[in-house]
Formats: C-alpha cells, structure tokens, sequence
C-alpha cells in the first residue's frame, strides 16, 4: 500500500491554549512494498508521523493517504507496533491473544514460530514476558494479520542480538508488497530494516536519502 | 481518533486567580464544594454555573479551554436523559392528547448540571494553578487533623503521585482503546473487548503505581515542603469571591 503526505501537518491541541506543533506540512510519498526508516532526535515529529499513518489521529492540515483513502478509513489494514507494547496486547496470556482473533491460529503460530518461540510459548502470562518478548508477541499479532502497512515504533528496543535477528528476519520475510515504516533513533542499528532514510528535525524533514550498502555498518 | 484529555493542565497566564495562592483557591473551591453538595438546587446551579463563567473572565482563560465531552459520554447521556423521560413524573405536558411527565428528565438535567459545575470547579483549580502547588496546599489544609493522629503525610504523598499519575495513565488507557480499534473482528465481542481494554488499561496503572511504589523505596517518603507561601492582594480577592458564592450557594432556595 502506497503512503501520500499531501502537505500534512499536525498541531496537537489544535484551538487550545497547549496547542504544540508536532509535524509542518509535509509532502512525501512512499511506494507500496517500500522499506522505511523515519529518524531524528526527540521532539523531531517521528511519533507524529507515525500516528498519522496508522490513522490514530487526523492531519490538521492536509492529508495523509493510505492505498486509496485517507489513512484513518484504512485502519484495520495499518499494523503499528508501540514502543509501549503492552498496551497493545489485551489477551493475558499469549494463547488468548491467539484465541481473540477470528483467523486461522496456524497463520500466528507461524508469526510466533518466525520470532523465535514454539509451541511452549503460548499458556506464557503476558505480564511475566520481558519487555522485548511482550513486542515479538505483539509483532506475531501483527505479522498474521498480513496488514498493507507496517509501522514499527523503536522496534529493536530492549531485544537482545538473537531478538533484534529474529525481528529483522521476521519483516525481512514479509511479503513485498507490504510497506514498512520504522521509526527509530538508531539507523545504524536499524539498517536491515530499510534502506530509505527520513530525516526529521523539529518537525519537518530534513533528509530523504536511499543508503547504499556501503553505508550499512561492517 | 485517538484524543487527549486535559487533566489539572496549566494555562499560563498573569491573572488574579493564577497569582492568588494555591492553598486560598484550594480552600475556595472546597467551602463552595461543600455549599453546593449540601444545597443542589436549581437556583445553587445558577450560581456555579455564574461563577464558572466568572472564572474563565477573571482568569483570562480562552474558549479553547473547555474540553469537549467524548461521543460515549454524549451517547451515555442521551440514554440516561431517555430513561429520565420514560420514567415521567410531575409536571405533565400535554402533546396531541397525551399527557407526558417530565420530573424525571428535570431531574435528570439537575444531576447532569451538578455534576458539570462540579466538574467545571476543579477545571478551573487545574487551569490556574500549578498541579506542583496543589500538595502544598493540601497538606496546608490538612495540617489541623495531623494533631488527630491522622496521617496526613501519608494521604498527601498517595495525592501527590495521583496527581502526577493521572494524566500518564489517561494518556495510556487512551492509547490503548486506539489500539483496540485497529484490530480485526474479534471473537471475543464487545465486552470480551472492553474486559480486554479494562484489564490492559488496569495493568498499565499498576505498572505506574508499581514505578512510584519502587521511587518511593529508593528515594523515601515524598516530602511537602512546608515553606509558607506569601498571601497578596488576589488572595484576597479570592476570598472575598469564594466567601460571596459560598453565602449565595447556602442561602439559595433548594
């Protein structure tokens, strides 16, 4: 699925005495099937965009475009991993987050399995995973649902290296049709997982550069 | 759309109620508090209802302020405010012959109109002072029931981390509801889902309280600092004001 930012912006609090910009109006397309990282420092709009492309909240300015309609008429066909995983995940154990879902279990055990867990995995309590394990679960949720777009929000925090393979590999293996947007703080770090850098820095972009492999770390 | 709710959110601004201490607006709200729970009349609604207009005047507050009420809150009222027809009373109004009772729908409409002056009070506390000031001001209120033997520390430190707490945990329990949406058709239905929402936006508020619980054994205790403030003349204001409604809301008709 395609993504068009048609001079989208996005001030919070809009019409409030704490109205903060969070994105300036912004063009930029992003092909279907492409690999994205999104970088910059903190408060560089990164989470504003995000949000935006998952259709959680509406540009004040502009338009954002998901496939063929605005980004919040396609929720459903959006997958966002939070950096807050656990807010994400409603089921308490990893079996019941299977059970939640009307959709062939064997499509999110095979999720589970690309992540690195079997079968011994699923009476697990969610409150008793680690941090990285709550997001290969909440990422497993999102893999089976085979969603258009992917938008993954520091996905490599608190995974250790065996995680961050098993992560890279699991969206490595995604269909190329699907389009993935990573937000992160660390492209290095993230390299796998796109090739395609957006810069951003106090709410605008600043650099849209296609890395070549030279670039990638040794 | 994910929306953000504006919990005890300063508006900075130099007015009389943003210069008046923390501890006389917090006294004020409380004394008018307590006059209007005693006395919810109608007349008693006018004059907080006043009174809320007279503070976003003297407060220089802008419109933007107001918080606009979620459609489920809406749609809940609107159910209740059925009900409250359905279920009739005096007086009646005639409509094409019928004879229809509106004491519960008036009744209805006081309690909603109570509970948003209410509301609106502790607003406008948030909108003009800081939330830092607020256990100051507590523990200033508080301090007769220290010599009581109640512990009055401890009642301010679990007000102070609510205070700090609130506004992350709405923020959570909002994210969490988005997230909910995004998801597909589930076989667990709409209250398999809101138990779902519950127990994920319970999880995130014990992760909170289990953060502060681990800050409070590290750090000890919170402490208040017990610095006096200085009173100025908007005090003074205040209180004449807070005196005023206070006398108005007691002696209004009930």
């Amino acid at each position: 699925m395609e993504i068009e930012f048609s001079a989208a912006g996005h001030v919070y609090d809009v019409k409030t005495p704490w109205a903060a910009r969070g994105l300036h109006p912004t063009d930029l397309r992003i092909h279907g099937g492409d690999r994205v990282l999104v970088t910059g420092p903190n408060g560089s709009g990164k989470s504003t965009m995000a949000w935006l492309v998952s259709g959680q909240i509406d540009p004040s300015e502009g338009s954002v475009r998901v496939g063929d309609g605005p980004a919040s008429a396609s929720l459903r066909s959006i997958g966002f991993l939070l950096q807050q995983t656990r807010l994400q995940i409603l089921g308490t154990t990893v079996a019941a987050e299977a059970d939640r879902f009307e959709m062939d279990p064997r499509r999110y055990e095979l999720a589970l399995q690309s992540l690195g867990f079997d079968e011994t995995i699923l009476p697990r309590k969610i409150d008793e995973m680690s941090l990285g394990q709550q997001r290969k679960v909440a990422l497993a949720g999102l893999l089976a649902r085979e969603c258009g777009v992917l938008v993954l929000d520091e996905p490599l925090a608190g995974l250790d290296k065996r995680g961050i393979q098993q992560l890279v590999a699991a969206v490595g293996a995604l269909p190329r049709s699907t389009t993935v947007m990573t937000i992160t703080h660390d492209v290095d770090a993230s390299a796998a997982l796109g090739s395609r850098v957006i810069s951003l820095s106090e709410g605008r972009v600043v650099a849209d550069d296609v890395r070549k492999d030279d670039d990638s770390p040794t | 759309m994910i929306s953000r709710l504006h919990l005890l959110r300063y508006v900075e601004r130099t007015s009389v109620l943003h210069r008046a201490d923390a501890r006389t607006k917090v006294a004020a709200l409380v004394a008018m508090v307590f006059a209007f729970s005693f006395n919810p009349g109608w007349v008693s609604v006018a004059i907080v209802w006043a009174t809320l207009v007279l503070g976003l005047l003297l407060g220089r507050l802008p419109a933007g302020v107001i918080p606009k009420p979620p459609k489920a809150l809406l749609a809940a009222m609107g159910v209740s405010m059925t009900f409250g027809l359905l279920s009739g009373g005096e007086p009646f109004v005639t409509l094409a012959d019928n004879d229809i009772g509106l004491g519960g729908i008036i009744l209805q409409t006081r309690l909603f109109a109570v509970t948003l002056g209410l509301l609106g009070l502790a607003l406008l506390l948030g909108w003009t002072t800081k939330a830092a000031d607020l256990p100051r001001a507590a523990d200033w209120l508080l301090s007769p029931l220290r010599r009581l033997g109640i512990p009055t520390d401890d009642v301010i430190a679990a007000l102070t981390l609510a205070v700090r707490a609130l506004p992350l945990i709405a923020d959570e329990v909002a994210t969490v509801i988005a997230m909910a949406r995004t998801e597909p058709k589930t076989a667990d239905g709409i209250i398999g889902r809101g138990m779902g929402i519950l127990a994920t936006a319970t999880v995130a508020s014990v992760r909170r309280a289990g953060e502060f619980g681990t800050a409070i054994e590290s750090r000890g205790m919170i402490r208040i600092p017990r610095t006096p403030g200085s009173w100025t003349g908007a005090d003074l204001v205040v209180v004449a004001i807070a005196a005023t409604i206070t006398t108005g809301l007691v002696l209004a008709p009930s």
